[in-house]
């Protein structure tokens, strides 16, 4: 007989009157969660808010009535209310909003095609374009970006024109090479498959029996779209184009690539530069406003679909009908097919590979290759003194920050996840639970230049027991995974949903302490959630370009933040050549993602 | 010795009151089913005694030892209890073979090694699992699976067993199977058991004393025969037994010197020895109680009865026959004895043994019993 009666524990303190509160693990883990959330994601916001009202240090040079640390309306009347409103907020708000409408139509209509083209058509090919159709998001948008000025540039910015005018002659107009045109194309390419992976569930989803019930009842065709079908696409499309309207109005990259040779301005592109002209609060007003914006989208596109915080999810029994013979036009409908993807992911990559073994960018021809580059030794001439892509140790330093960072952030987001799906699960019903629940979902709704910006402002200076942590690896960690927070979140939590809570009171009844049962059974029964929230994060993480670009400093240069660096300097051999790299991974690493999430849920 | 023992319990969820001041004292060896309709508070009793959940009030003492109190604000978490228990899902942990999911609860007590493959062993071999060992929770049946979790919960050796309707997963075939495994477990081990079930068929058949509750509270607590023969009140009187129990309003009264059962149609004498008037009650007699007699049979001498009644329905069954009858309005069941042949739409006398009708009060539903009567 087991004799391991230990000695009552009592708990006085934590008692209230006649109800009973003990202090458990999962109580005091939950309450450790929610410390952290408050420091790393409620605070911040709340202090750049309390930030724009207070005058600051560097505000003398702005106004001479200044008094640090007093209150002021000063920077919300210069962003609301004065000659620079429609420089600071009008016009980028406006040109916010095109950019969000333009990129949410499009990808409306190319995603929503491919998508009725595979589910529902007689398409040739129609597994291998499901599947060559969500390449283009697992490229970096801004690269996408990249790739359309090498393809169209003209000598506005000097330097060389793109290979549009090398093969024509003809001199792209400004309209086609810079500004809203295709910022508006570049992020509908990389956004659409979101809208694609969206409308095809619902399509794949729609019991086809119910159709066919209708038309043997005799409805006409055009009844049984309007009355079974689109009802329940509906949701996916809305919430596919709301999605694309919030990434795209919060997107740096391309916007900042494709906009500031013409001075277009979005938001975030004059967030970014207000804060490299050293003007912190009136950026801050920025990001307060683009976080009201994509909040108030993304509440919307909630309210829409009715399920809160469904990111895209591939899922769906396919009830797959006869399909829809399209005859002599089904080549058309492949052809449509097989030239977005190329041009959305077969083109960029190629071009970039093309233009990173140039020797002088823009000339397409054999006598010009150079493995330069890629390989040349330090002292180059060509390569103004700095050695080829792979010996380049500033290059390969960037490379190994950007893998450190990935794992590094991965791994803080997926342990974060996990314990709050751990709490979140077990707390059920109770308050902190819920708390947890929603703060976790918080940085979702900040747009990540937002969101870099904010974690800027709040952790260069000391505070309280955090030193400065600006110019530190750390920082970039940090900012990384509590962006990113909300997958891994999420995915901690549905992990946590399937494993039953009998199992770890099982344990539990055998006499198990909350460490033991933790390592012997909650761990091991959530891993391969774990992991697949760790890859995500380090996925996101590695392409990542607007949450960090307002962060890095010479010593924490990522690849992504190297590129954007060369492209300025004109470099854009090194630029492509990273690029190159940057996809290359990229597509490894979704390919790996694939794998562990095919292989998951064995039990 | 009280092994298990409840003070006063009470556990809210909100507004709902789950368990309401229940008092439960059990003896070691003893099995207890605790029965009753789903949310009546019998699986959150159980989990109160596990430790899985904290009651609000009252007291809890296992073996003897204090492992929560109210007043003394002491709360023993689960794993210093010593309980051992089987879930409903029986949380086998799936990344575990059958071997580990058997030891698990031997390491947390630090056994040596080998101890452990020997008494897993012998676990195994007494549940008929020894060639399973290396399987996964989801290789096996839903029946071995209940059996590696009654290893499980064995091998640690607990104080009390506790089991939380454990074959409300299974096909019929294999409950009453597994009945007789559970059965034979607590004949060889002797073991405390607490077993929490809807099922009064098999409350009926394993437990040695029954817990019936409703609503948070216990309705009776008692020995098999006794929850069937008199039911403490009208509900468990309808929970409890396969067939509905009939019921037929009227009043008590005087009559002849005896206290009696009188309704319209009928006069039942019965065995109190009240003052008469005590009121309005429900007589309630068990299908298999009432006598049915047709024309040709002369009537029983000194039952009540005769009560009018129109046959309804007929279901033969081989050992016996069942009968829905018309009784003033209200639906009877009766089991006839094999042989007899009833007819629908015959009209037919029952005859209402004293010795085996049960009265109860219409306002309260309790049982009119001798010595009760001073109301």
């Amino acid at each position: 007989m087991r004799n391991s009666h230990g000695p009552g524990r009592r708990f006085g303190a934590l008692w209230r009157g006649a109800s009973c509160k003990v202090r458990t693990p999962q109580f005091v883990l939950a309450a450790a969660l929610l410390a952290v959330l408050a420091v790393f994601v409620i605070i911040p916001v709340v202090r750049i808010a309390v930030d724009t009202v207070v005058w600051q240090t560097g505000d003398v040079r702005l106004s001479r009535d200044a008094v640090p640390g007093s209150l002021t309306l000063f920077h919300w009347q210069r962003v609301f209310r004065s000659p620079l409103t429609s420089h600071l907020l009008t016009t980028p708000l406006v040109n916010s909003i095109l950019v969000g409408v333009g990129t949410a139509a499009l990808s409306l209509a190319l995603g929503g095609l491919l998508a009725w083209f595979v589910v529902r058509t007689d398409m040739p090919l129609r597994r291998v374009a499901g599947t060559l159709a969500v390449v283009p998001y697992m490229i970096p948008s801004y690269t996408l970006a990249l790739a359309w000025l090498t393809l169209f540039k003209n000598q506005r910015i000097g330097g060389t024109a793109g290979l549009f005018q090398y093969l024509t002659g003809v001199a792209p107009p400004d309209w086609v090479a810079y500004g809203l045109f295709p910022t508006v194309v570049v992020l509908a390419l990389h956004y659409y498959p979101f809208v694609y992976l969206l409308i095809s569930n619902a399509l794949a989803s729609v019991d086809t029996s119910l159709e066919e019930s209708a038309e043997v009842l005799g409805a006409p065709r055009s009844l049984v779209l309007r009355r079974i079908t689109l009802p329940v696409v509906l949701p996916a499309v809305l919430s596919g184009v709301i999605l694309t309207f919030s990434r795209a109005i919060g997107a740096f990259g391309t916007p900042y690539f494709l906009g500031s040779p013409v001075r277009f301005f979005t938001l975030p592109t004059m967030i970014y530069s207000n804060i490299g002209m050293r003007f912190p609060s009136t950026a801050n007003i920025l990001v307060l406003v683009l976080i009201a914006l994509s909040t108030i989208l993304i509440l919307a596109s909630q309210k829409v679909v009715g399920v809160r915080r469904s990111f895209v999810t591939i899922s769906g029994k396919g009830f797959r009908r006869k399909p829809i013979q399209l005859g002599r036009w089904k080549y058309l409908a492949l052809a449509i097919t097989a030239s977005v993807v190329l041009f959305a992911a077969l083109l960029p990559f190629i071009m970039f590979f093309w233009q990173s073994v140039m020797e002088y960018a823009g000339t397409y021809s054999f006598s010009n290759f150079t493995s330069a580059f890629w390989l040349a030794p330090a002292g180059t001439r060509l390569t103004e003194g700095e050695p080829g892509l792979l010996r380049n140790p500033e290059i390969l330093r960037a490379a190994w920050n950007s893998v450190r960072l990935s794992a590094a952030a991965a791994f803080v987001a997926a342990v974060l996840g996990s314990l709050i799906g751990y709490a979140v699960v077990k707390g059920r019903g109770t308050l902190i639970s819920k708390a947890i629940d929603q703060v976790s979902f918080l940085p979702y709704l900040i747009p990540s230049i937002a969101f870099g910006a904010i974690y800027l402002n709040v952790f260069i200076r000391q505070w309280g027991p955090i030193p400065s942590l600006y110019g530190t690896f750390l920082l970039l960690v940090l900012t990384c995974a509590f962006r990113n927070l909300p997958f891994a979140a999420r995915s901690g939590v549905a992990t946590m949903m399937q494993v039953s809570g009998e199992l770890e009171e099982a344990a539990q009844t055998f006499g198990a302490g909350w460490f033991y049962r933790f390592r012997r059974v909650v761990f091991p029964l959530t891993l391969r959630g774990m992991i697949v929230g760790f890859s995500l994060v380090f996925m996101t993480t590695m392409r990542e370009l607007s949450l960090i670009i307002l962060l890095v400093t010479p010593q924490t240069r990522t690849l992504t933040t190297m590129t954007m660096r060369y492209q300025e300097q004109g470099f854009v051999q090194f630029a492509n050549a990273i690029t190159v790299v940057l996809v290359v991974m990229s597509v490894i690493g979704v390919w790996a993602i694939r794998k562990l999430g095919g292989q998951s849920g064995g039990y | 010795m009280k092994l298990v023992d409840l003070r006063c319990v009470t556990k809210a969820f909100g507004q709902v009151v789950a368990v309401d001041r229940v008092s439960l004292s059990i003896q070691g060896g003893e099995f207890v089913a605790l029965l009753g309709p789903s949310g009546c508070g019998k699986t959150t009793t159980l989990r109160m005694i596990a430790g899985l959940e904290v009651p609000d009030q009252g007291e809890i003492r296992l073996a003897g030892k204090g492992v929560f109190s109210a007043k003394e604000r002491v709360v023993v978490p689960p794993q210093k209890r010593n309980v051992g228990m089987v879930f409903q899902s029986y949380a086998l942990w799936p990344h575990m073979t059958v071997f580990q999911n058997v030891a698990f609860g031997l390491q947390v007590q630090r056994k040596p090694r080998d101890a452990i493959r020997r008494e897993v062993r012998t676990a195994l071999a007494y549940m008929q699992l020894e060639d399973l060992e290396r399987r996964y929770p989801h290789e096996l049946s839903g029946g071995q699976q209940q059996r590696v979790a009654l290893a499980r919960m064995i091998v640690a050796r607990p104080a009390v067993f506790l089991m939380d309707e454990p074959l409300s997963n299974l096909d019929a075939k294999l409950r009453t199977e597994m009945r007789a495994e559970i059965k034979r477990l607590h004949r060889d081990l002797n073991a405390t058991t607490v077993y929490v079930t809807h099922d009064q068929l098999e409350a009926l058949t394993l437990a040695s004393r029954i817990v019936v509750m409703k609503d948070g509270t216990i309705q009776q607590d008692a020995a098999p025969s006794t929850l069937y023969e008199r039911p403490a009140n009208l509900f468990v009187a309808e929970f409890v037994g396969s067939y509905p129990i009939n019921l037929i309003e009227g009043q008590l009264v005087e009559e002849g010197g005896r206290t009696c059962f009188a309704h319209p149609e009928v006069v039942v004498p019965t065995k109190l020895s009240l003052p008469a008037a005590c009121g309005e009650v429900v007589l309630a007699i068990r299908p298999e109680d009432v006598v049915l007699v047709q024309d040709a049979v002369p009537p029983p001498a000194e039952e009540g009865g005769p009560l009018p009644a129109t046959v309804k329905a007929v279901f033969p069954a081989g050992r016996e026959t069942t009968a829905h009858v018309d009784v003033g309005g209200r639906t009877w069941t009766i089991i006839c004895p094999k042989g007899t042949a009833v007819e629908v739409g015959e009209r037919v006398d029952l005859f209402l043994p004293s010795a085996r009708i049960l009265l109860y009060r219409r306002d309260t539903g309790e049982l009119v019993d001798e010595g009760s009567s001073d109301t």
